[in-house]
């Protein structure tokens, strides 16, 4: 996986108010989430709304594949804290599939690394 | 010295769509630095974390405000931080936080984090870790216009 956000300055342009989110089907009850973007205050909802309504088609698994995201603030944490209970509670096995530092780094700070799966690939979540 | 380099200056409106443009902005401050990539994500994350304290609680129930964030560059002999001060004229309540993550957050990216009340609003200080000089000499670091 070659995501690097490195040497590519954030550009600001009409799309920023989103995220982005494709929902792919892996067989065999799997889910994946492939969230690009910057996940702030403004776009976690957006990320909310599409981890449940993943997590209500009753899979087995679900990835949320996290390096095409730019940045992840607080509100993207308090998401994927909430995301993580409603998955248990509905029995789903979430993963997150992530090498990158901006994203890795706030849930680090934050202490959030061991309450979650986290992968280096997707592939890898999926086994 | 006054060089722009070292200056960044920003006011904006407390709505939720600026944050994203804002941290562009930080970012290109922080690349026309020579910043190391790594000190650079966790600057960004903690002075976002600061505006979208003020953007979510400062102006509740009020007449939305301004934030203004201006950082500094601070050159010693030997390293260099920023200073950022993110200051609104609201009334910030860092308790109304929803998660607490934002304190953790701001600290653990920064070295110094303090936060100043009093009557006209809160400005939030932001020290960075210490960063290598850049290559070239300090007059160098100063982006021709």
């Amino acid at each position: 996986m070659q995501h690097t956000h490195d040497t590519t300055p954030v550009q600001p342009s009409e799309s920023d108010d989103q995220i982005t989110v494709v929902t792919r089907d892996a067989g065999a009850g799997r889910v994946v989430l492939e969230i690009g973007g910057e996940v702030d205050m403004l776009t976690s909802p957006q990320l909310r709304t599409a981890a449940l309504a993943a997590l209500a088609d009753d899979p087995r698994v679900v990835v949320l594949a996290l390096d095409s995201v730019s940045f992840l603030g607080t509100s993207g944490l308090a998401v994927l804290i909430e995301v993580r209970e409603a998955a248990q509670q509905a029995g789903v096995d979430l993963r997150l599939a992530c090498t990158g530092r901006r994203v890795l780094r706030p849930l680090s700070i934050a202490g959030l690394i061991p309450m979650f799966d986290v992968r280096d690939t997707v592939e890898d979540a999926l086994a | 010295m006054a060089d722009d380099a070292g200056y960044y200056s920003i006011r904006f409106g407390a709505d939720p769509v600026q944050l994203a443009f804002f941290r562009a902005g930080l970012d290109r401050w922080l690349q026309g630095l020579s910043w190391p990539e790594e000190a650079r994500v966790d600057a960004i994350l903690a002075v976002s974390e600061a505006c979208t304290n003020a953007v979510k609680h400062a102006y509740v129930g009020g007449v939305p405000g301004d934030v203004e964030v201006v950082g500094r560059l601070v050159a010693g002999p030997s390293s260099r931080q920023i200073v950022v001060t993110v200051r609104d004229e609201g009334v910030w309540r860092p308790d109304q936080g929803a998660t607490g993550y934002g304190m953790s957050v701001m600290n653990g990216c920064m070295d110094r984090v303090s936060i100043r009340r009093d009557d006209a609003g809160t400005t939030v200080t932001l020290r960075s870790v210490p960063v290598p000089l850049p290559h070239s000499s300090p007059e160098g670091m100063a982006a021709v216009e």
